[in-house]
């Protein structure tokens, strides 16, 4: 069984506002948490410190009461990344790019079109990087 | 009043009024046993990120019963979503896994990350073995597989159409 540090929740609004904290401040130690609706709970492995559970709960503390409720918490901000490049991806028009490449005469031209197509794929590598670092190993 | 062994008539035995009120209890037990029921409707979700089996509330989903020999039916009903590739629940029976190893269920889940895409049924039910006379304590428990963040919705309609609410109950039978 993990050592639990129950806490108020205060201002925490996911996991993910305060885990980086405690993965770097405890490393090794730090077993993952849960939360209702009025407590985290910070599970902390076999074997840890009563300094570990008060740096657990002082990590907690610092970060939670730094939150700024105005800024979105992290999954929204990962949406909105994800809308945005999605949006500007949605903007391709399959038709519109092959006449442009079908409209090449110069090398400036050239230029433009690889420069819009390098950005649609620049979009789409950030957007597999996010799926990517949310998904996990499938 | 608690269910009571019924007593065996004999030809020429009289009725009497205590053996008929047992059979009266007994039919009123069996139509209303021990039984325990939790409806959520929380200000905020669930989550946890943790790897080994914990309460998913130990305060809240939590059900204390007497019961009188029987066995228990437990049924938990929820919806989950991770940042992960899942999430594992079990019912905890006096402090014991009812599944044991990775608990009753696997549920597997679709996720972008930002908690807003398919949720996954996390639905289960257990019958225990006969369970000795007494108070028990049945809770749910859930992990993450891999750490990613799961998430319980838990009727705060933080996100459209999953302002879902989980019930859990147990009733002896």
């Amino acid at each position: 069984m993990a050592i639990e540090v129950r806490l108020q929740r205060g201002n925490l609004r996911e996991p993910e506002e305060v885990e980086p904290a405690l993965r770097a401040a405890l490393p090794g130690k730090y077993a993952g948490m849960s939360t209702t609706p009025s407590e985290a709970i910070l599970y902390l492995i076999d074997g840890s410190t009563g300094d570990d559970t008060q740096l657990a709960h002082d990590t907690y503390t610092q970060v939670v009461n730094a939150i700024d409720p105005k800024v979105p918490p992290p999954s929204e901000q990962k949406r909105l990344k994800r809308l945005t490049h999605l949006q500007t991806i949605q903007t391709l028009d399959f038709a519109d790019i092959k006449a442009q490449i079908d409209g090449i005469s110069n090398i400036s031209q050239a230029k433009t079109t690889l420069t819009r197509l390098a950005r649609v794929v620049w979009e789409m590598l950030a957007l597999m990087d996010l799926n990517q670092s949310d998904m996990g190993d499938e | 009043m608690p269910y009571v062994t019924p007593y065996t008539f004999v030809a020429g035995d009289p009725l009497t009024a205590a053996q008929l009120n047992a059979v009266q209890a007994n039919i009123s037990y069996l139509k209303s046993p021990s039984t325990g029921v939790v409806n959520v409707n929380n200000a905020s979700d669930y989550t946890t990120t943790s790897t080994t089996l914990v309460d998913i509330d130990a305060a809240t989903l939590t059900i204390t019963i007497t019961t009188y020999g029987g066995r228990v039916q437990l049924g938990f009903t929820g919806s989950v979503l991770s940042t992960g590739n899942g999430a594992n629940f079990d019912f905890i029976i006096d402090g014991a896994q009812a599944g044991g190893n990775d608990g009753l269920i696997s549920v597997g889940t679709a996720t972008d990350g930002t908690y807003t895409v398919r949720s996954a049924n996390c639905s289960m039910t257990f019958t225990t073995a006969a369970l000795s006379a007494g108070s028990h304590q049945f809770k749910v428990a859930w992990k993450s597989p891999d750490g990613g963040t799961i998430k319980l919705w838990a009727g705060a309609g933080s996100a459209s159409g999953k302002d879902t609410h989980p019930q859990f109950w147990a009733r002896e039978v």
